[in-house]
């Protein structure tokens, strides 16, 4: 190796650790940025002794500037974007716990990104696959120790940052790494098999050589449509487990930017119309939407007069989503597309399957009889300009309450309150969804820190320690 | 106008709840609700002063440059639960109440420093006065008067709100400040008599 690429690559480890280590000291609203940062100022180190060593191969040291680049430092927009001047600061740690609790042995790092969309990327494998061929197998196995087994980056558009509403399908991007899970129990070869004959069902091309190239190339394009379908759906059913219909109020906002609610996706994404009808199922099964009449289930017999006017507006609203969902524009779309007809046949039939993984994946679901208990006092609070942190009937009997219910509450605060106030007053429109957000945050920040402190050891009189 | 004591505080935090005097949340009612007064918290965020980015402070420049040069004189910090903030000797931060309040019409108040706090020289407001209908957190000027810096958490009680009722039938309280949930930027600028006293267009003096 000569002296140049040398000296390069440790400028670069040396310019990447003294970046993360920036980084490292930035706010952050948890731990897991903070890890991530020391971790990659641990790797740079590594790599700046390995450089200096003199048992390193050239091989090796040639391959660690190009690793630098490639591998390390774009990871470090991740925790740039973490900052909790860059994140909703305050939803950040439950986020994180919704993750661990559908993924255990998994870390999150919440994050921002320029590009609109919410997404999910492992940070550790690759990390973990590349540098085993650049450190000794001790050194490689001491630096992942630190590391959670999984460590994901979930990141959402950076300018919706205060919209705590929206943040609802982080439980959408934090279900994607169960997919594979769900496709490792599935009969791949069969399945295969299955879509091959229908799709040899319409190739009519008589040249057996053509035939068999375009039959594979139509299978495999199938499978993958297929597989996108099914992991959109497992990943909106587990949002809509946790989070109950705030998980279809936070889809259908999404959907409604699309260019088409009709198309399947040039990254084989399904319909929008094909999902929100979907998760309107769910909820329908889950018993938070009546089947009959798609209005919301589960308020209380006596509706407070102040809050009384939600609950008309909020079902007219799931009128018209049962409407759109009604089209069937999506469906006409995917039958006269080929191999769609065929993926989306086979993906319809593995369903029931894919919602039974959803369902048993989400250990702390959120029920009608949650949102019924508390709901409903929560929208009399943000009807007061209130934070829905706590039900406070009194000073002394009040009690937490979930994230989900804090979330549904301002969706239907939204939809019921704000939405008619668009059509009057604009700008009125928008300082009252930026006060509703405000609320919303403050509120989980509250709930947070209302649930810790409660687990304090308190001083008895005598000076000993008493649960709170 | 009378002082609420701690038997009418607790009276008027348990109302119904559109007449309710809200403090949310109240961690701890033993600890916080005292005769005539109530313990607030500190929060997270807090809001520091770039002294390079600015020479001095005008506020009669006009609205959009003051409204500008504000915004970079001054810049915000969060803090997790359990982390330090230091506030050096000297140093004006805006800090904000962990609580959020909402007052009914019938009541107003004043924040005060706690006493333990203020002996070891911090003070924690300037414009003490809260409104009758006031909704949200309360931004704090915090401002280290002693000798060496202290160290100070989210969570810690630094505050002590007086209650007192209101004479007279209430009227509307109307706000620049919109339920803030976190400390505010000064906005002295909407003030529209600044300009005249500060460089008016037209003068005979």
């Amino acid at each position: 190796m000569n002296d140049d690429l040398r000296s390069s690559a440790f400028l670069k480890a040396e310019q990447i650790f003294e970046h993360s280590a920036r980084l490292k000291i930035l706010p952050f609203p948890s731990l897991n940025p903070t890890l991530f940062a020391t971790f990659i100022c641990d790797v740079c180190e590594k790599l700046k002794s390995r450089m200096s060593s003199p048992d390193g191969g050239d091989r090796e040291t040639t391959l660690i500037p190009i690793f630098l680049v490639d591998q390390i430092a774009p990871t470090l927009r991740f925790i740039e974007g973490a900052s909790s001047e860059n994140t909703p600061a305050s939803l950040v740690v439950p986020v994180e716990r919704i993750g661990e609790a559908v993924l255990p042995g998994s870390k999150f790092m919440v994050c921002r990104q320029w590009r609109y969309n919410y997404s999910v990327r492992e940070l550790r494998r690759r990390l973990e696959e590349d540098l085993k061929g650049l450190l000794p197998e001790a050194e490689h196995n001491a630096l992942f120790k630190a590391l959670p087994e999984r460590l994901f980056a979930i990141s959402f558009p950076s300018f919706e940052r205060d919209n705590a509403l929206l943040h609802v399908n982080f439980a959408h991007e934090i279900a994607h790494p169960l997919e594979r899970a769900y496709l490792t129990q599935e009969d791949q070869t069969r399945i295969l098999q299955d879509l091959r004959k229908e799709v040899e069902k319409v190739i009519a091309e008589k040249d057996r050589v053509r035939r068999a190239r375009e039959i594979g190339a139509n299978v495999g394009h199938g499978a993958r449509m297929r597989q996108a379908a099914l992991m959109e759906v497992l990943s909106d059913t587990i949002s809509a487990h946790v989070f109950g219909p705030s998980a279809l109020f936070a889809l259908h906002e999404v959907a409604t930017l699309s260019r088409s609610m009709d198309k399947i996706s040039a990254d084989l994404h399904p319909p929008w119309r094909f999902r929100l009808r979907h998760i309107l199922k769910v909820l329908e099964e889950l018993d938070f939407v009546d089947p009959r009449t798609f209005q919301l289930r589960g308020w209380p017999k006596e509706i407070p007069a102040s809050i009384s006017h939600v609950r008309g507006k909020v079902d007219g609203w799931l009128h018209n989503l049962h409407q759109i969902t009604e089209i069937t524009t999506d469906i006409d779309e995917i039958e006269r597309s080929f191999p769609g007809k065929q993926a989306y046949d086979s993906a319809d039939r593995a369903l029931p399957a894919v919602q039974k993984f959803a369902a048993e994946s989400v250990t702390q679901r959120y029920t009608p009889t949650l949102f019924s208990e508390e709901v409903p006092g929560l929208l009399e609070r943000l009807h007061a300009s209130l934070p829905p942190n706590r039900i406070e009937y009194t000073l002394t009997n009040n009690r937490a309450v979930r994230l989900a219910s804090i979330l549904a509450s301002a969706w239907l605060f939204k939809l019921g309150e704000l939405a008619p106030v668009f059509g009057q007053d604009r700008h009125a429109y928008v300082q009252r969804v930026q006060t509703l957000n405000r609320l919303v945050l403050k509120a989980i920040q509250l709930s947070e820190i209302q649930t810790e402190y409660a687990k304090r050891p308190r001083k008895q009189d005598n000076g000993t320690p008493k649960q709170a | 106008m009378g002082l609420l004591s701690k038997r009418e505080i607790y009276r008027w935090l348990n109302k119904e709840l559109e007449k309710r005097l809200v403090i949310t949340p109240i961690l701890d009612p033993d600890e916080q609700i005292h005769q005539g007064s109530v313990d607030l918290r500190l929060s997270t965020t807090f809001i520091l002063t770039q002294k390079t980015a600015f020479p001095m402070m005008d506020a009669t420049q006009g609205e959009q440059t003051l409204k500008e040069e504000i915004q970079r004189y001054q810049f915000r910090v969060s803090k997790r639960p359990h982390e330090q903030f230091i506030l050096h000797p000297q140093q004006l931060v805006l800090g904000g109440t962990l609580e959020y309040l909402a007052f009914p019409p019938g009541i107003g108040g004043y924040v005060l420093s706690r006493s333990s706090w203020g002996r070891l020289g911090l003070i924690i407001a300037t414009a003490t006065f809260v409104n009758p209908g006031f909704k949200g957190c309360l931004t704090l000027e915090l401002l280290n008067l002693g000798e060496v810096p202290l160290v100070l958490y989210p969570g810690i009680r630094v505050a002590q709100l007086v209650l007192h009722t209101v004479c007279g039938k209430p009227g509307i309280h109307k706000s620049r400040y919109q339920f803030p949930t976190e400390p505010e930027f000064s906005r002295v600028y909407e003030d529209e008599e600044l300009e005249f006293w500060g460089k008016p267009k037209d003068s005979a003096f």
